[in-house]
C-alpha cells in the first residue's frame, strides 16, 4: 500500500460525507493564522568535507537496494538542520564528536572496521537520527515502510505475510530523545 | 441584559452549557478567550504525514525550552499539536519547586475538548458513597441515582463506544459497539482472568463513534485524534454541543474575550454583572445577563471566583466556606508496566484504533483489602513495536534495513490512574503579580500525599503481577508520580457539599453564595475517583442547566 494523500479517503462515499461535512459548523470567521503549519525551517548545510562524510556516513547505516536509501531520503540534510534548530549544546557536541571519529575512519584502509568498537557502533547519534530521519522522510515511510494516513477501517487482528512491509505510523506520534540509553 | 444566560468557557463542559440551556428556550452569550476555531478549515495538521511537518513531529524544541517550559510536560507535545497549548510566557502562573503543579492548558474555541483523550466512564454507586465516610474529604452533596439519568443523556448524544461488562466499580452506559481488542490484549485478558480470580480486563470505553450519528461520521482511523477530526467522529465542541447550540438560533459566541471577574450585589446576593477583557486590545467593558455558567475549567473559575470580590467583606463573594481554591486534586499518574509478548508475529492491526484497554477498580470493592483508601484503574494496549527499535542495536546496513521492514515484537503497556484525596493545603490562591491582561495570576501548590504515594506503588506492583500472568518477557514497571497536574484531570477548588460552611456548591452546582452563579467545570469536583472525569463533568452540567432552566421558567432565578 502506498501513502494515501491527506485528500484520499477510503470509500468515494466517505470522501463525499467528509466533503459535506467540512465547515459544518459556520461560525462565519476565516481560519486563524495561528494553525497554519509553518514549513521546515532554513538550515546552514556542514562545511563541504563534513557534508560529505555524513552523506558517506548515512548510506552505509541505511544503504539503497531495491528502495532508496538515507542518502537519497535527504537524511544528511535532515541532520544538519536538527543539528542547528533542535539539539541542545551537549548533543552537538557529540555530535561532532562522532562525526569526527567517522572522517578519522575513512580516511584509514578498513573504515567499516575502524567504524566499531568491538560490538559497538561508535557512532551511536548519528546512527539514531539516521534511522528517525530516514523512516519519517517520504521514501522511508512511505516507499520502504507502509503509510496510510486514512485508513478507513480497523482490522484488530490482520493475519499479514513475511513480505508484508511494518506500517511507518502508530497513533500516538514518535518522539526522539537524544539522551544516551543508560544515561539518566 | 446581553442574554439570558452568560457561559463562560467553550470548552468540554461550555459546550455542553451553552447546548443545554439554548435548547430549553434561552439565549446564551458564550465568552471564550482564546482565538476561534472552524472545524475541519483549522485542523490543518489533521492528516499531515511527518515529512509535512516542520519537525517530523519531533517538536519545536527550542521554542518549547523558551516559551511552553510547562506544557512541553506534556508526552508527544508536537509540531503537529503545540498550536493547541499555551504559550506559558504569555499565560504565566506562580508554582515552587517544592509544590510544583503543571497546568495544562489549551485557550481557543473548545477549549481541551480538541486535546482530550476521550476516555468516558461513569463514576459508580461506589464513588459517590465512599467520600467523606473514610476519614477524607466531605460527602457528595448527590448519589449515583441522581447522575444515572444525566449520564445516559450525555453518553447518548457524545457517542461512547464500548461493551456492557456489569462491573460494580464501573457502571455500564448507553454504547455503541468497541474498536474491539487485538489478540494479544485478548490473550492478557484471559490469561489475567484465569490466573488472577477473574480479574476483568475490558475494552476502554471512549468518546468516538464506531456508527454514523447525525451527520458526525464513524471513525476513519486515522489515529493522531489530537489534531482534530473533520468528520467529527470524537466528541468535541466543535463536532458536538455548538453546532446543537448554533442550531436553535439562540447562541452568541465572542471569542477573544477574556472573563475577569464577576459583580456581585451583596443586598440581592446574586451577580449583577460580568466584567471582560478584550483579549488583544485589553479594554475592560461588563456583560449582563440573568444567570452565569462558569465552564472556564477548574482553576480557570476558581480563578474569576478568587478575583470577585465583595466590597463588604473585602474577599471573594463565594469564600465564606474558606473551600475556595482548597483541595485541588489531579490524578494519581505515572506509575505503569510495559512487556514483550511472545508469539502472534503473523499478525498486525490495520488502521490507528483511538482507544484501547481498561482495568476497572480491583481494589477495596467489596472490602477494604489494601494499605491506602480507595483505588485506581489501568489504561493501555498492545501493538507491535516500530522502526523506532532499531535506535536501540548496533546494527547498520542492509540488515538493518530489512530487520526494520518487519514489524518488531508485540509490546503491551499498562498506566495506572488513581483516585486522589482532597487536602486543604493543595490549593490555588491569588498572586500578587498580573497576567497580560492586568488580572491577578494564580499561584498553585501541590504535592502528593501518602495515601497517593502508596497507591503508586501498589499500581506499579499489580502492573507486573498482570505482565507476569500474561507470560510478558523483559518487562519494566516504574512507580514514580511527577508533579502534580500531568494527569491533566485537574479538579476540585470549588467543591459541592450539602454544607454551605464546608463547601462552595450546593447539588445543583449552584454557589450557595449567589444563586445565580453555577460552575459545572471540573472546580466542583468533591472527590476524583479514579475514572477520567469529563463525562462527569458533562453531566453535572446537563444536569444544572436542566435545574438553572426549571428555576427560571419558575421565575426564581
Ligand atoms: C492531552 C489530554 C488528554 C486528556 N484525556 C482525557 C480523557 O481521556 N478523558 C477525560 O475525561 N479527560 C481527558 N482530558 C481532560 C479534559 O480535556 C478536561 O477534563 C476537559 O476538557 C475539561 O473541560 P472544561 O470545560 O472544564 O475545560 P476546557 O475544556 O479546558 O475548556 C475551558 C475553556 O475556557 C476558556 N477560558 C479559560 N479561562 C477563561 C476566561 N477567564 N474567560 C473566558 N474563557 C476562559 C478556555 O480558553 C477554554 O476554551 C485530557 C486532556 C488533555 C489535554
Amino acid at each position: 500500500m502506498k501513502w494515501i494523500a491527506a485528500a484520499a479517503f477510503g470509500s468515494p462515499a466517505m470522501a463525499q460525507a467528509m466533503a459535506g461535512h467540512a465547515g459544518h459548523m459556520a461560525m462565519a470567521a476565516p481560519a486563524d493564522a495561528s494553525n497554519a503549519v509553518p514549513p521546515p525551517p532554513s538550515y546552514t548545510p556542514f562545511p563541504a568535507p563534513r557534508h560529505a562524510a555524513l552523506d558517506q556516513l548515512v548510506d552505509i547505516i541505511i544503504p539503497a537496494d531495491e528502495t532508496p536509501g538515507a542518502k537519497q531520503a535527504g537524511v544528511t540534510g535532515f541532520i544538519e538542520m536538527m543539528y542547528q534548530h533542535w539539539m541542545d549544546d551537549a548533543e552537538r557536541q557529540r555530535c561532532d564528536a562522532e562525526l569526527d571519529l567517522v572522517m578519522a575512519a575513512f580516511k584509514t584502509g578498513d573504515p567499516a572496521a575502524n567504524l566499531r568498537d568491538g560490538g559497538r557502533f561508535r557512532a551511536p547519534t548519528l546512527r539514531k537520527l539516521t534511522i528517525y530521519g530516514y523512516y519519517t522522510s517520504e521514501v522511508g515511510a512511505s516507499e520502504e515502510l507502509d503509510l496510510n494516513l486514512v485508513p478507513g477501517a480497523y482490522d484488530a487482528c490482520a493475519v499479514i505475510g513475511r513480505n508484508d512491509r511494518a506500517p511507518s505510523l502508530n497513533t500516538w506520534g514518535i518522539s526522539l530523545s537524544l539522551t544516551p540509553s543508560g544515561a539518566a | 441584559m446581553d442574554a439570558d444566560v452568560i457561559v463562560v468557557g467553550s470548552g468540554i463542559s461550555g459546550g455542553w452549557a451553552a447546548k443545554e440551556l439554548t435548547e430549553r428556550g434561552f439565549s446564551v452569550l458564550l465568552l471564550e478567550r482564546g482565538r476561534n476555531v472552524v472545524a475541519g478549515t483549522d485542523y490543518t495538521t489533521e492528516h499531515l504525514a511527518p515529512f509535512q511537518l516542520p519537525y517530523r513531529g519531533f517538536g519545536d524544541r527550542q521554542r518549547y525550552a523558551r516559551d511552553y517550559k510547562v506544557q512541553s510536560k506534556v508526552a508527544g507535545l508536537s509540531d503537529a499539536i503545540d498550536h493547541w497549548f499555551v504559550n506559558d510566557t504569555q499565560n504565566p502562573y506562580q508554582t515552587s519547586p517544592e509544590a510544583e503543579f503543571a497546568w495544562i492548558r489549551g485557550y481557543h474555541l473548545g477549549g481541551r475538548s480538541i486535546t482530550w483523550g476521550r476516555a468516558s466512564f461513569r463514576l459508580a454507586p461506589l464513588n459517590f458513597a465512599e467520600a467523606g465516610q473514610d476519614g477524607h474529604g466531605i460527602p457528595w452533596p448527590i448519589g449515583y441515582d441522581d447522575l444515572a439519568p444525566w449520564y445516559a443523556h450525555v453518553e447518548r448524544f457524545i457517542g461512547v463506544n464500548g461493551d456492557r461488562d456489569g462491573i460494580p466499580s464501573l457502571p455500564d452506559g448507553e454504547f455503541m459497539p468497541p474498536h474491539g481488542m487485538n489478540c494479544v490484549e485478548e490473550h492478557m485478558r484471559d490469561a489475567v482472568a484465569q490466573k488472577m480470580n477473574g480479574r476483568r480486563i475490558i475494552n476502554e470505553r471512549s468518546a468516538v463513534l464506531t456508527r454514523q450519528l447525525g451527520d458526525r461520521l464513524p471513525c476513519h482511523y486515522c489515529g493522531p485524534c489530537i489534531r482534530g477530526c473533520s468528520t467529527g467522529s470524537y466528541f468535541s465542541s466543535e463536532s458536538s454541543t455548538l453546532p446543537a447550540a448554533q442550531a436553535t438560533g439562540r447562541l452568541k459566541v465572542m471569542t477573544d474575550v477574556v472573563v475577569d471577574s464577576l459583580v456581585y450585589d451583596p443586598s440581592g446576593r446574586r451577580v449583577t454583572a460580568v466584567r471582560v477583557i478584550d483579549a488583544k486590545t485589553r479594554k475592560r467593558s461588563t456583560l449582563g445577563a440573568k444567570v452565569v455558567f462558569l465552564n472556564a475549567s477548574t482553576l480557570g473559575s476558581t480563578q474569576i471566583l478568587l478575583n470577585s470580590i465583595d466590597a463588604g467583606s473585602g474577599r471573594s463573594f463565594a469564600n465564606r466556606s474558606d473551600a475556595l481554591g482548597r483541595y485541588l486534586m489531579d490524578h494519581v499518574m505515572g506509575p505503569f508496566g510495559i512487556g514483550t509478548i511472545p508469539g502472534f508475529g503473523d499478525r498486525q492491526p490495520l488502521g490507528n484504533r483511538p482507544s484501547g484497554i481498561y482495568i476497572p477498580r480491583f481494589q477495596n470493592v467489596a472490602t477494604r483489602d489494601r494499605p491506602f483508601a480507595r483505588g485506581y484503574g489501568y489504561q493501555g494496549s498492545a501493538s507491535r513495536q516500530m522502526w523506532t527499535r532499531g535506535a536501540d542495536g548496533e546494527d547498520i546496513g542492509a540488515g538493518l534495513k530489512h530487520r526494520l521492514r518487519q514489524p518488531g515484537p508485540w509490546q503491551i503497556f499498562i498506566g495506572g490512574m488513581g483516585e486522589c484525596m482532597p487536602y486543604a493545603d493543595n490549593r490555588v490562591t491569588l498572586a500578587k503579580d498580573t497576567d497580560p491582561w492586568g488580572r491577578p495570576q494564580l499561584d498553585v501548590a501541590f504535592t502528593w500525599h501518602a495515601n497517593e504515594l502508596a497507591m503508586a506503588k501498589d499500581m506499579a506492583a499489580e502492573a507486573q503481577a498482570m505482565l507476569h500472568a500474561a507470560g510478558a518477557t523483559d518487562f519494566a514497571v516504574g512507580d514514580t508520580l511527577g508533579p502534580g497536574g500531568l494527569a491533566i484531570h485537574e479538579m476540585g477548588t470549588a467543591r459541592m457539599g450539602a454544607d454551605p460552611a464546608k463547601a462552595v456548591l450546593n447539588a445543583h452546582n449552584q454557589c450557595h453564595d449567589a444563586a445565580n452563579v453555577f460552575v459545572t467545570d471540573g472546580a466542583c469536583m468533591t472527590a476524583s475517583a479514579a475514572q477520567n472525569p469529563s463525562l462527569t463533568y458533562m453531566a453535572l452540567t446537563a444536569r444544572a442547566a436542566s435545574f438553572a432552566a426549571d428555576q427560571m421558567k419558575q421565575g426564581v432565578l
